[in-house]
């Protein structure tokens, strides 16, 4: 199973985390469908269509969950959708912060995944931080190393 | 299991063969239907409201309905609960809105076209942002260099599954339905809503399909991307999905 990025985005719908993991051999265990020694594309263009990604993706849960909603009733959830490329994977929180994750379509159902790095991860070393902001105002985001350490633990080891 | 046998048997049996059949024989089946464990009527009722039940036989079909709600693990994926139907055209709009089964909030016809609306854009977005593996510039990818494949070549990246084309949303599960995309290639769009258990979905929407090219393309009165109202269509769609369940 591959895993392709992640976002988190708070409840002022700004993405306050992201992370794209490249299917290089050294990050991800596992991976397919990919030639071998594949490396990074220059640096520059790879950010700024990471940016777009960030708004797109959110676009698209938002509206999706809210369709959601209005079929299935207040209590239904939005879980997660396939393409033929690829399946994202959605989980909110009661406080709205909606964490979102873009992987193969080999991968079993994430849910359990997500709450997991809320949980253990993003409650434990971002939520009682004392220094970690409440509000993410302009986007500063998730700044935080033991919090990314322990995701890309997680991403490899655990999910991988 | 025996149950699920004789639903099959009831369901397809069509309205010419109602008058063929022995009383004696309705009566029986209408004692069998009777032996339904309670849960399946709650859902048989509401669902018979929404369906004109001509006779015991459409109302025992309905019922089986409810049945196979209950019990998604009835063999052969007899287990078919279709929420409702919707046709996007190739511009978003909506243009066939069906419901099948009670299960879904109902919406106002309002309210069905913002979400084909919605829809059409987001499954455009979806198909956006599929994830691109970037590629080591001098690596000459065998999917890259096969003609007619939608891998781009000279940005230097692939797709995940370089082979296969890329589209937009097929499958979206949620907690209580699972939605079913398919695109035609001319861009109409089929939304189908179902259980989130139901099998062989793929089937029924190509059967959809099929029946949306002999009822409403043949039919020469259908003005293309205009909104459907074909009898034949409403009925022969209504007919095979009550006959498969």
């Amino acid at each position: 199973m591959t895993v392709y990025s992640f976002y988190i985005f708070d409840r002022h719908a700004e993405c306050i985390y992201k992370r794209r993991w490249l299917p290089r051999p050294t990050s991800i265990v596992g991976k397919s469908n990919q030639v071998p020694g594949a490396a990074p594309a220059g640096l520059g263009q790879t950010v700024k269509a990471g940016d777009d990604d960030a708004k797109l993706v959110f676009g698209t849960v938002f509206s999706l969950r809210n369709m959601v909603r209005k079929l299935g009733g207040e209590e239904d959830n939005f879980v997660s959708y396939n393409t033929s490329q690829y399946k994202l994977h959605y989980y909110e929180t009661p406080t709205n912060i909606k964490f979102v994750m873009l992987t193969d379509l080999k991968s079993p159902s994430m849910r359990i995944a997500l709450q997991q790095i809320y949980i253990n991860l993003f409650v434990e070393y971002v939520v009682k931080n004392p220094l970690s902001p409440v509000e993410h105002p302009g986007g500063i985001g998730v700044n935080n190393e033991l919090f990314e350490e322990s995701l890309e633990q997680f991403v490899t080891r655990v999910l991988a | 299991m025996n149950t699920s046998i004789h639903h099959d048997q009831v369901g397809c049996r069509t309205a010419k063969d109602i008058n063929k059949l022995p009383t004696a024989l309705t009566r029986k089946e209408q004692a069998d239907f009777e032996h339904f464990p309670a849960t399946s009527t709650s859902t048989s009722i509401s669902s018979e409201k929404s369906t004109p039940a001509c006779c015991i036989l459409c109302s025992a079909s309905t019922l089986s309905i409810g049945h196979a709600v209950s019990t998604p693990d009835t063999p052969d994926s007899v287990a078919m609960a279709v929420f409702s139907l919707i046709i996007i055209n190739k511009a978003g709009g909506l243009i066939y809105q069906r419901e099948f089964q009670a299960g879904l909030r109902k919406l106002s016809t309002n309210d069905y076209l913002v979400l084909a609306g919605t829809f059409h854009g987001v499954h455009a977005i979806t198909r956006s942002i599929t994830p691109k593996l970037p590629l080591a510039p001098t690596t000459n990818s065998p999917a890259a260099a096969s003609p007619g494949s939608n891998t781009p070549v000279a940005s230097g990246y692939s797709y995940p599954i370089p082979g296969a084309s890329v589209s937009g949303l097929e499958y979206l599960e949620t907690d209580k339905f699972r939605l079913t995309c398919f695109q035609t290639l001319t861009g109409t769009k089929f939304l189908l809503f179902t259980d989130p258990m139901t099998g062989n979905v793929d089937t029924i929407i190509n059967k959809i399909y099929e029946l949306y090219a002999d009822y409403v393309m043949k039919n020469p009165f259908y003005q293309l991307e205009m909104p459907v109202r074909c009898e034949a269509f409403d009925r022969h769609l209504g007919a095979w999905l009550r006959g498969r369940t």
